[in-house]
C-alpha cells in the first residue's frame, strides 16, 4: 500500500516538474521574442567594422513627415535629394497623419528622421527612444487658433468650460488646447476632450457635434469665412514650431548623410522662396488638393528654417516641464540640453 | 475466519488515491498561479537587466505604477464605467437583434434563405471597419460606439440561436405531432426550451465579443473609456498605459466569462 502511494506521488511530482519546465520554456520563448524585438534591424544604419568605425555606409534614409511639410515634399518631388545623393543613398519620405504616428514608426526603427512638433518629440524621448533634435523645420508666428461653432456659446476662452472640444492627442493641437485650458485655470476634466483626426474634427464641428477645435491654416481661414468663430490665436499662449529629429543610432553612424540632408532642406527652402507658386503647385498636387490658395496659406503661415539655437532648447525645456505638470510624461530627469545637438547643422555649414 | 470480507486493504487503497488526488489538485493550483507569476518575474528581470526594449515592452512594475496612478486619480473607475455602460447597451441591442433574427431564421426556412446573402456579407466585416461609417451616419456621440459594439455582439447570438432551434431533436417534434400539438405549443414547449443551452452559449460569447469591441468603438471620437485610454496612450507614446488598458480588457473579459459560465450552468441545471 505504501509502495502504491509512493509510486503515485512520484508520478505526480514528475508531472509537476514537466509543467514547470513547460512554463519556463514558454517564458524563455517570450523573452527571446522580446529580445528579438529589441534588436530588430532598423531601416538601415549601415555596417560598422569591429576595429574601425565605418561611417556613412547607409544606403537608405527614411524621413517621415506630416501633411503639407513643404521642404520635404518639394525636395523629393523636384529631385533635390536625388541630385544630392545620386545612387549612393535612396531617400524615402513616407507621409503620416500626425507626429504621434511618426513616433510609432521611429520606435519600431522604421524611420531614421522625423519632422514633428515639440510635444510629440518630447513624448517619444520620454519613452526612452534614443533620439536627437538636429534642426528646426518651421517656426510659426501665426496661424494656429481655436475655432468654435457659432451656436456653441463660445466667444472667448472663458466660455470653454464644459464644452466638447476635439483635438489630436499628443500633437501641437493638443498642447495648445492644454495651454488654453491652463490659462483659464481649467484641466481636461473640465471639458469633454475628444480625440479626432483633423478631417473628422472639422466635419464634426460643421455638423455641430462638437463645440470647438484647434486648427491651423488653411482650415482656419476656411472656417472663418464660413462664419465660425475664432476664439483665440496661439499668440501669448504657446510657441508653435516643428523640429527635425533623428534616431541616435542612425545619426551617429551616418553624420555626413544627415548633414547633407539638412543642406538639401535648406537649399529647398531657398528655392521655394524664389519659386513660391511652383512650390505651391507641387505640394497641392502631392496632397491631391486643387486648393492652391489654401496650400499657399499653409506655406505663408510658417517660417521654414533650418538650424538650432538656445531658444529651441529653452522652449523644449518648457514643453518638458509643461508635460510633467499635465501628467503627460512621468520622467523627471529630462533636459533639452541632452536632446538638442547643433553638430549636424554645423557640419552642413548652416551655422 | 470472518465471514465478512477484509476491507482494510481496500480502504487503505482508497485513502492513498484520495491523497494523490489532493496532491494533483494542489499541483494544478500551483501551476495556475505559479505560471503567470514566473512569467511576470522573468519579464521584470529581463526589463531590469536591459534585455528588453522598454520603449515597446515596459516592465510589469511600470504597468503596475500606471495602474496605481490611474486608480488613485479616479480616472480608471470613470473610464471603466464609461466602457461598461457602452458594452451593456451595445450588447442589449446586439443580443436582442440576434435573438430575433436567429429565432426567425431557425423557425422559418424561407426567412433564412431570404436573409442568407445579406447576413453572410455583413458577418465577416470587423467592428473596426464599421466605425468610420457609423461616425458618418450617427456622429461621434455614444450611438456610433454602441452600435459598433452591437454589431459585434449580434453574430454569436444569432448563429447560436438559429443553430439551437434547427438542431432540436426531431423525435421530440415527431412526438408532439403525434400528440397533435399546435405549432405555438411545439415552439413554446419543445423548440425554445431545447434551444436554450445553445442560446445561452451565444449570449455568453456575444457579451465577450461586445466587451472586446470597446477598443475599436472608442478609437475615434471618444473622451473616456478603456479603449480611449489605449488610444490616448498610443498617441502619447506611453506603452505602460497601453499595456494597462489591454490588461484591464483581458482581466475583465475573463472574469465576465467565468461569471457568465457559472450563470449558464445554474440556469441549465435541468438539462
Amino acid at each position: 500500500m505504501k509502495k502504491a502511494y509512493a509510486k503515485e506521488r512520484s508520478a505526480v511530482l514528475r508531472r509537476f516538474g514537466f509543467w514547470v519546465l513547460i512554463a519556463l520554456l514558454a517564458s524563455g520563448t517570450a523573452l527571446f521574442s522580446a529580445c528579438a524585438g529589441n534588436g530588430a534591424a532598423p531601416a538601415d544604419e549601415g555596417t560598422v567594422a569591429k576595429d574601425e568605425p565605418l561611417l556613412n555606409t547607409a544606403k537608405k534614409l527614411v524621413v517621415g513627415h506630416n501633411l503639407n511639410y513643404f521642404p520635404v515634399i518639394v525636395a523629393q518631388e523636384k529631385g533635390f535629394f536625388k541630385e544630392e545623393f545620386g545612387d549612393e543613398v535612396t531617400v524615402e519620405t513616407p507621409r503620416f497623419a500626425s507626429g504621434p504616428a511618426q513616433n510609432e514608426a521611429v520606435t519600431a526603427g522604421q524611420l531614421d528622421l522625423a519632422n514633428m512638433g515639440d510635444l510629440p518629440t518630447v513624448q517619444v524621448w520620454a519613452n526612452n527612444v534614443d533620439i536627437k533634435v538636429i534642426s528646426y523645420l518651421w517656426d510659426l508666428p501665426k496661424g494656429y487658433s481655436m475655432v468654435a461653432h457659432p451656436d456653441s456659446g463660445i466667444e472667448t476662452l472663458a466660455d470653454i468650460k464644459g464644452k466638447r472640444i476635439a483635438t489630436i492627442l499628443g500633437s501641437n493641437h493638443h498642447k495648445l488646447l492644454l495651454k488654453f485650458l491652463a490659462s483659464q485655470g481649467l484641466t481636461p476634466d473640465d471639458i469633454q476632450m475628444t480625440n479626432l483626426p483633423i478631417g473628422d474634427a472639422v466635419t464634426s464641428l460643421r455638423e455641430g457635434l462638437i463645440d470647438a477645435i484647434t486648427v491651423d491654416e488653411p482650415i482656419l481661414s476656411q472656417l472663418q469665412s464660413d462664419g465660425f468663430v475664432e476664439v483665440s490665436t496661439a499668440e501669448g499662449y504657446d510657441r508653435i514650431f516643428c523640429v527635425v529629429y533623428g534616431r541616435s543610432a542612425y545619426l551617429e553612424q551616418n553624420p555626413d548623410i544627415v548633414a547633407r540632408y539638412l543642406k538639401t532642406i535648406n537649399k529647398t527652402n531657398k528655392w521655394i522662396d524664389e519659386n513660391p507658386d511652383e512650390a505651391v503647385r507641387i505640394v497641392a498636387e502631392y496632397m491631391g488638393s486643387d486648393d492652391l490658395e489654401g496650400t499657399k496659406k499653409i506655406y505663408q503661415s510658417k517660417n521654414w528654417i533650418t538650424g538650432v539655437d538656445q531658444s529651441l532648447i529653452d522652449t523644449l525645456n518648457e514643453t518638458i516641464q509643461f508635460s510633467m505638470d499635465e501628467g503627460l510624461i512621468t520622467r523627471t530627469d529630462l533636459n533639452a540640453e541632452d536632446l538638442v545637438t547643433d553638430e549636424y547643422v554645423k557640419a552642413a555649414g548652416l551655422q | 475466519m470472518s465471514k465478512f470480507p477484509d476491507r482494510r486493504d481496500a480502504f487503505a487503497e482508497d485513502e492513498s488515491l484520495r491523497h494523490s488526488r489532493i496532491a494533483e489538485q494542489i499541483v494544478n493550483y500551483l501551476l495556475l498561479i505559479g505560471s503567470p507569476v514566473i512569467l511576470l518575474a522573468v519579464w521584470q528581470l529581463a526589463g531590469d537587466r536591459g534585455v528588453l526594449n522598454l520603449s515597446i515592452v515596459p516592465t510589469p512594475k511600470t504597468i503596475l505604477d500606471a495602474l496605481v496612478a490611474f486608480t488613485v486619480s479616479g480616472r480608471l473607475a470613470d473610464y471603466f464605467l464609461a466602457s461598461f455602460v457602452r458594452v451593456v447597451a451595445g450588447f442589449a441591442i446586439g443580443a436582442g437583434s440576434g435573438l430575433l433574427i436567429g429565432a426567425l431564421g431557425g423557425i422559418s426556412v424561407k426567412f433564412a434563405y431570404a436573409t442568407a446573402v445579406v447576413l453572410g456579407v455583413l458577418r465577416p466585416i470587423p467592428m473596426i471597419g464599421l466605425l468610420p461609417l457609423f461616425i458618418l451616419w450617427f456622429g461621434i456621440d455614444e450611438w456610433s460606439k454602441i452600435l459598433v459594439i452591437a454589431m459585434g455582439a449580434i453574430w454569436p447570438v444569432l448563429l447560436n440561436t438559429e443553430g439551437g432551434i434547427r438542431n432540436v431533436d426531431p423525435k421530440h417534434i415527431e412526438v408532439a405531432r403525434i400528440l397533435m400539438k399546435d405549432k405555438a405549443t411545439v415552439l413554446r414547449k419543445i423548440i425554445f426550451p431545447s434551444a436554450v443551452p445553445s442560446l445561452l452559449t451565444g449570449l455568453r460569447l456575444g457579451f465577450s465579443t461586445a466587451w472586446r469591441g470597446i477598443v475599436a468603438s472608442e478609437m475615434i471620437g471618444a473622451s473616456a473609456g478603456v479603449g480611449y485610454l489605449i488610444s490616448y496612450a498610443r498617441e502619447l507614446s506611453q506603452p505602460a498605459v497601453m499595456f494597462l488598458g489591454l490588461f484591464i480588457i483581458g482581466t475583465v473579459g475573463i472574469l465576465i466569462d467565468i461569471v457568465l459560465q457559472r450563470l449558464e450552468k445554474r440556469l441549465l441545471r435541468w438539462v
